[in-house]
């Protein structure tokens, strides 16, 4: 196993995924890259909305390198080949980007990615559905 | 996730499963964990009269010696490493029996292929693998079949 795509979702929960995907990568030796597709959610705050859509898109990008990167800071050094942010729904985002990147295994949260996924997992249940790659899903609590 | 220590890998006897259990061996190696097996025999979807039930319950007892038998060579095939334990038969619905078998051994890992169907039957025909992967309280790796 040479690549893991993770797929984080911005909650909390990223961090049970990040560390099962990180054990993974050691024991195996793969390295990690840390992907994250922003959209807009009815769920944002209006604040974060105002401008104009590239000022919008330009100020979600921003805060989710951040993130990514933040996150990468946490692990060791080198385990984290690249971080990688683009706009895109989320199962769409995290097949293509596998597939573009070349990843062995894609590595998903059961729950995230913000309302009906709350219930059914449906981001963590596409992506094992029609990803034509492995993918591990990682239990995450509500 | 702590580190598995126990593999569940469910086999439909498809090139699919057995496509997991060899990554599932890998994986298994590399994580010093053991495999286990599970082969679920599906009961018939009918409303069956008493006489159809004993029918039936014949053909599975039949069909469950049989799967017992091909998980066991199938299993042999997979012994050297000593990594592979366990292998089970269950009937009942393929999801719950999973499940139930994961928690019998005390799995902390269930990896199983899926079809990588396209188009119009994937859509309707909402894998088993699916099913798992919603409700599984352990993570799930799923192998991509490759044909």
């Amino acid at each position: 196993m040479k690549r893991i795509l993770v797929a984080i979702d911005g909650s909390p929960r990223a961090a049970g995924v990040i560390a099962a995907a990180a054990q993974l990568a050691e024991l195996s030796g793969a390295r990690l890259v840390l992907y994250r597709a922003i959209g807009l959610s009815p769920e944002m705050p209006m604040e974060l909305l105002a401008g104009t859509a590239a000022e919008v898109e330009e100020r979600l990008r921003g805060a989710a390198l951040a993130e990514l990167e933040r996150l990468a800071a946490g692990l060791r050094a080198g385990l984290v080949e690249r971080v990688v942010t683009e706009l895109a729904t989320a199962w769409d985002g995290i097949c293509t980007a596998a597939r573009t990147l070349d990843a062995d295994l894609i590595a998903i949260g059961s729950h995230g990615y913000g309302g009906i996924d709350r219930v059914l997992g449906t981001t963590a249940a596409k992506v094992a559905n029609r990803a034509d790659r492995n993918v591990l899903i990682v239990r995450t609590p509500l | 996730m702590n580190t598995p220590k126990r593999i569940l890998v469910p086999i439909d006897f498809s090139p699919f499963s057995e496509q997991a259990l060899d990554y599932a061996m890998t994986l298994a190696h590399q994580l010093e964990a053991t495999v286990h097996l599970v082969n679920v025999v599906g009961i018939p979807a009918t409303g069956a009269p008493e006489i159809g039930l004993a029918f039936t319950a014949t053909v599975l007892d039949k069909v469950t010696v049989e799967n017992q038998a091909a998980l066991d060579r199938l299993a042999a095939a997979h012994r050297d490493g000593g990594r592979l334990d366990k292998t089970l038969v269950r009937i009942g619905d393929p999801r719950d029996a999973i499940l139930q078998a994961a928690e019998e051994i005390g799995a902390d890992l269930i990896v199983m292929g899926t079809h990588g169907r396209r188009g119009l039957s994937r859509a309707l025909l909402g894998s088993v693998a699916e099913m798992i992967v919603r409700t599984s309280p352990v993570p799930v790796l799923t192998v991509r079949g490759k044909k």
